[in-house]
């Protein structure tokens, strides 16, 4: 009984955690590259009224809607499958994830805003500072949970009292080292996994309609960052892995490590081959079939990574201080069976919406916002 | 306060004492506007089914400016419960599962469903409508058995079973009232008549269901019984009553009048009485559980993380307050503006 509904709480804590890992990612990575893409310094008006802007653009808030989806799942995820949980360690928890929580909201109720729908309304200065605003702000959400994933697994800053996790040093806690590399390493994996993403929904569009000159621009772009963030990852992996010198250890598992390099390779191939095929094929993706599995690539990637790296764990809620199985709800295993069945409906429910209304937007354009307008 | 603070030992300038009580405060605020915001945007959610079929997308449609803000509610709101009172949610979670994961699921849903349907094309934007409705079924639900599981002390036997759904009906009644009261208020015509027919249905059920709730609490709760029948207490209590019952009344005559054609003043009001009736509700459940999270069990007190984390989470209140306070006034200040569903 007990491991049936460890078991299935595992699985539906994992399923939701992987999904928003990827979405959040997805949603950092296209911040980014629309940024840099678009908000540089010589970028005007007529660059954020481009038909490859406004595709990106619809792209990036289909995945940023579900991932704010998926990460308000996750909260109660962790309410509701690991109640022991919040109150052996509310006392980091709870502050590391309202914080989290908050800066979205004031990033939805501000730059995300501007960024969204305030195209018309914003000049151009202030467009390009909503944008840096928005990746800056998604980027610090996905730091605390960072934090707290980190802490997680090398508990700094606390003592456990009574049962209860207490912390004694806040700074100790936010500035921890692991924190600092899984973030970098969770960076770095956003641009490159979004830029396969990225070459797979223009290898669509490219069966369909032919991409703008804007467009070929920003893959080119994307290709680049993609490609040079995957190498920097993959040096930082090998010292990693090789404890080559760093003040501190993370546990790396070999299958983990072999896994994502061999995704990461290929990803690595499918971006350098994309690239030299837009200057060989007077900018035409060939063979476009083989391009368009650039985006399952770049969406596996991320979601590999966070299965496997927090596989090896498994039998720890904290890494080895508390494990899971006695922090897992004491509701019946069906309950738990059932909340399963009515979570994958619904995942699947995002996934078929973002990839429709992605691929409809890379085949059609973008359809406008139905904003207003009630009375008939 | 000041015996409440001494009774635990403390002064009531002692952050230990008042932090846990601001904390309260907020979290209390926030579920009301979620019961308010989130609760007419349900409403319209349940009531699309009813609706004539050449309205719903154009009602579904009229929910666009206050969406954004609406479901941002809920989740600050689940965000500073769980972070604030952490030993008591895990208390509260492990008998909620179902019910809380129903009504979030729902959340999701209807989030997901409203912005997908704003960006999909013409021919898919009826599914994403159904999704929506069904959204707004789950999230109901699961807040009619979260108050029903809550007022009956967490007993969910067989012998409840017929307490719980019918609290439930009542709970998603009562968003239907939110709904049809804000439809009242932004639609004229055919729609306005609708509105008040499935209000005044509405109201009933409402009724019904807080004086179940209520009697159920007392009856499982002999402390809560004492609470609210206690000589001192009785004057108090009669006037929340009678301002509830008024409230009622009120509407049901005034939906009445709306559903003969009588041209309606001050269409605001219903909405507003509403939220009057919602927020005594809140008041009434608080004090009957104070100073409790869990009755009998865990204080309010004994819920609340460390010092040093109830600041960080009040730090972080402080300066985002000003900011989200501004963006829902902006966004809140056209929802009494008049013929407004030609926004």
């Amino acid at each position: 009984m007990e491991i049936s509904s460890l078991f299935f709480g595992r699985i539906q804590f994992e399923l939701t955690v992987t999904l928003f890992y990827t979405f959040i990612g997805l949603s950092i990575g296209l911040a980014f590259l629309l940024a840099v893409g678009f908000a540089g310094k010589h970028s005007n008006e007529s660059h954020f009224n481009s038909e490859t802007f406004r595709v990106w653009l619809r792209i990036f808030a289909l995945t940023l809607f579900s991932a704010f989806a998926l990460g308000f799942l996750t909260i109660v995820e962790i309410g509701v499958v690991w109640p022991i949980m919040i109150e052996r360690m509310g006392n980091v928890f709870g502050p590391l994830m309202f914080f989290a929580v908050v800066i979205f909201v004031v990033l939805k109720s501000t730059a995300l805003d501007v960024m969204l729908f305030g195209k018309q309304r914003a000049s151009v200065a202030q467009y390009k500072w909503a944008m840096w605003l928005v990746l800056f702000g998604l980027t610090l959400v996905a730091y605390f949970v960072i934090v707290f994933d980190s802490w997680t697994r090398q508990p700094a800053g606390t003592m456990m009292l009574d049962g209860r996790y207490r912390i004694y040093e806040w700074a100790e806690l936010f500035v921890q080292p692991a924190a600092y590399l899984q973030s970098v390493e969770f960076f770095l994996q956003t641009i490159y996994s979004t830029a396969g993403v990225c070459l797979g929904f223009s290898a669509w569009q490219s069966k369909f309609r032919p991409l703008q000159d804007g467009h070929i621009i920003f893959l080119k772009r994307a290709l680049k960052w993609g490609v040079l963030a995957l190498l920097v990852h993959a040096t930082l992996m090998w010292f990693l892995y090789t404890n080559n010198g760093l003040p501190y250890k993370i546990e790396i598992d070999r299958v983990y490590f072999l896994t994502w390099l061999s995704f990461c390779i290929t990803l690595f191939i499918w971006l350098v081959a994309a690239y030299l095929s837009l200057k060989l094929f007077n900018n035409q993706l060939k063979p476009k079939l083989a391009f368009i599995f650039g985006a399952p690539l770049g969406m596996i990637i991320p979601a590999l990574a966070w299965l496997t790296n927090s596989d090896f764990r498994s039998e720890f809620a904290v890494m080895n201080a508390l494990k899971a199985a006695d922090v897992i709800t004491a509701t019946p295993t069906t309950s738990i069976a059932l909340g399963l069945i009515l979570l994958l409906a619904l995942f699947s429910l995002i996934i078929f919406g973002f990839v429709r209304l992605s691929g409809y937007a890379m085949k059609q354009g973008v359809v406008p916002v139905v904003k207003s307008g009630g009375a008939p | 306060m000041s015996s409440y603070a001494a009774s635990l030992g403390l002064l009531p300038t002692d952050p230990t004492f008042w932090m846990p009580l601001l904390l309260l405060t907020l979290t209390s605020i926030m579920v009301l506007g979620t019961i308010i915001f989130d609760g007419f945007d349900m409403g319209v959610g349940l009531l699309l089914p009813f609706a004539p079929a050449s309205h719903r997308q154009a009602l579904m449609t009229s929910l666009a400016p206050w969406r954004s803000v609406n479901e941002t509610w809920v989740l600050l709101t689940f965000a500073l419960a769980i972070a604030s009172f952490p030993f008591a949610f895990g208390a509260i979670l492990s008998q909620l599962y179902l019910p809380i994961l129903l009504c979030m699921l729902g959340v999701v849903t209807r989030s997901v469903s409203f912005e997908f349907r704003a960006r999909s094309a013409i021919t898919m934007r009826s599914f994403w409508l159904v999704v929506f409705c069904i959204g707004a079924f789950l999230s109901a639900l699961g807040l009619g058995l979260i108050l029903a599981a809550f007022a009956a002390g967490y007993q969910q036997d067989a012998t409840n079973i017929g307490f719980i759904l019918f609290v439930a009906l009542c709970a998603m009644a009562a968003c239907m009232l939110m709904g049809s009261c804000w439809l009242l208020m932004r639609w004229e015509g055919e729609m306005r008549v609708l509105a008040a027919r499935w209000a005044s249905h509405a109201v009933r059920w409402v009724a019904a269901g807080m004086t179940a709730v209520s009697i159920m609490l007392a009856m499982a709760n002999p402390a809560i019984l004492y609470k609210w029948t206690h000589i001192d207490n009785l004057i108090p209590a009669g006037l929340l009553w009678g301002v509830m019952l008024f409230c009622f009344v009120w509407l049901e005559i005034y939906f009445k009048r709306v559903r003969q054609n009588v041209t309606p003043h001050r269409l605001w009001l219903p909405f507003v009485l509403c939220v009057v009736l919602l927020a005594l509700m809140v008041l009434g459940i608080l004090y009957s559980l104070f100073p409790f999270m869990v009755l009998d069990e865990i204080t309010l007190w004994d819920a609340t993380p460390s010092v040093l984390s109830m600041q960080l989470i009040l730090a972080a209140l402080v300066i985002v307050t000003p900011v989200i306070v501004l963006r829902h006034l902006s966004n809140y200040s056209l929802l009494f503006s008049p013929a407004g569903a030609r926004l």
